[in-house]
């Protein structure tokens, strides 16, 4: 075994992954060679400072974790069995249909004030439509609906 | 369906979570520690713990008793790992992590000068646990996963290649140049702190 062989052997040699006579050739070759001796040394104490280092402590129920994890995604696959969920589902639909009321009153304010104008526009039969626009009257297109038939 | 049907039924069910739990339970600290050592902080170590319990959880119908649990969850969490790892980084050097890496060792050189300075024997204990867990954030997932399977997990070149689905040589490529690269970190204070005991 020549020393780049010998050094490439180093960490299997460590972790007791050589085969007997491997074992045998590198033990042989690490007594004749102080670099590869010293190469061995520094690696061997790698590992053995990976292995005395200390344990986190663990302050984490990993059963706790998983069942939480599990309750999670029965929420996201069934939302009905949260109770709070259907009230919330009643409670937006009477908004949108109080919002879409109040938007409609508020967009078509007053029938009575646009069947005002039809009389006003129409009270002279002689009056014809083109006269009105004429009058530069501000045109509302959906003032326009409700009057025109 | 009888009553007695639907209870030899769910019986095995019953019997399969309870050994799940067990599994767990025997393997709780050699779990936590690979997963803390793999993300470098408790708070993701335990997000991608519950995450991997819970893959494990549903699919433990595939797990062949008589088999490895720790090994079979390491490889689920390891996984894990590589695909959120690989959607964060997205770095395509990920993909020749086999190739040589002298580059890599050499560049390392300039860190390690400042932490030698240190006297104090108390405070280097923690330091050079919080210096392990630095060198082995400089390594790539895959050679800090086969590295802490070997020197902390206590794991045969084999089983690792079975939890990274490699091949026994690609173990020890990456277990040897893994730690060459921590060695350039983790050197002068484990050589310092020899010089201070002893
Ligand atoms: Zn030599």
């Amino acid at each position: 075994m020549n020393c780049l062989t010998v050094r490439n052997l180093i960490s299997a040699y460590i972790d007791c992954e050589l085969d007997p006579e491997q074992k045998r050739e590198f033990r042989n070759h690490l007594f004749h060679c102080p670099e590869c001796n010293e190469e061995y040394e520094q690696l061997m104490s790698i590992k053995n400072c990976l292995e005395n280092s200390c344990q986190e402590p663990v302050d984490f129920n990993l059963l706790e974790a998983l069942y939480a994890r599990i309750e999670e995604e029965k929420l996201a696959i069934n939302p009905q069995t949260d109770g709070f969920y259907w009230g919330s589902r009643i409670l937006m639909t009477a908004a949108c249909l109080t919002a879409f009321f109040l938007t409609t009153f508020m967009l078509f304010p007053m029938k009575q004030k646009s069947t005002a104008q039809t009389n006003l526009s129409f009270s002279s039969p002689g009056i014809m439509m083109d006269q009105n626009i004429t009058i530069d009257q501000p045109v509302n297109v959906y003032q326009a609906s409700w009057v025109l038939p | 369906m009888t009553v007695a049907q639907s209870v030899a039924r769910a019986k095995p069910i019953s019997d399969q979570i309870a050994l799940f739990e067990s599994m767990v339970l025997t393997h709780e600290k050699a779990l936590y520690q690979f997963a803390y050592r793999l993300c470098g902080n408790h708070h993701e170590a335990q997000d991608l713990l519950q995450e991997g319990l819970y893959r494990a959880y549903k699919s433990f119908a595939k797990f062949e008793t008589g088999t490895a649990f720790d090994r079979w969850l390491y490889q689920i969490i390891h996984n894990l790992y590589i695909d959120h790892y690989r959607k964060r980084k997205r770095r395509p050097s990920v993909t020749s992590i086999d190739e040589p890496i002298q580059h890599l060792e050499t560049e390392k050189t300039v860190e390690i000068a400042d932490w030698t300075l240190n006297p104090e024997n108390q405070a280097m204990r923690s330091e050079l646990g919080d210096q392990i867990q630095r060198g082995l954030e400089e390594l790539s997932p895959e050679y800090r996963t086969a590295v802490i399977l070997c020197d902390i997990q206590g794991l045969s070149y084999e089983e690792i290649s079975q939890v990274l689905n490699c091949s026994i040589g690609t173990v020890r490529s990456r277990i040897h140049r893994g730690r060459k690269m921590l060695r350039r970190l983790l050197l002068p204070y484990i050589q310092e702190k020899g010089a201070a005991q002893g």
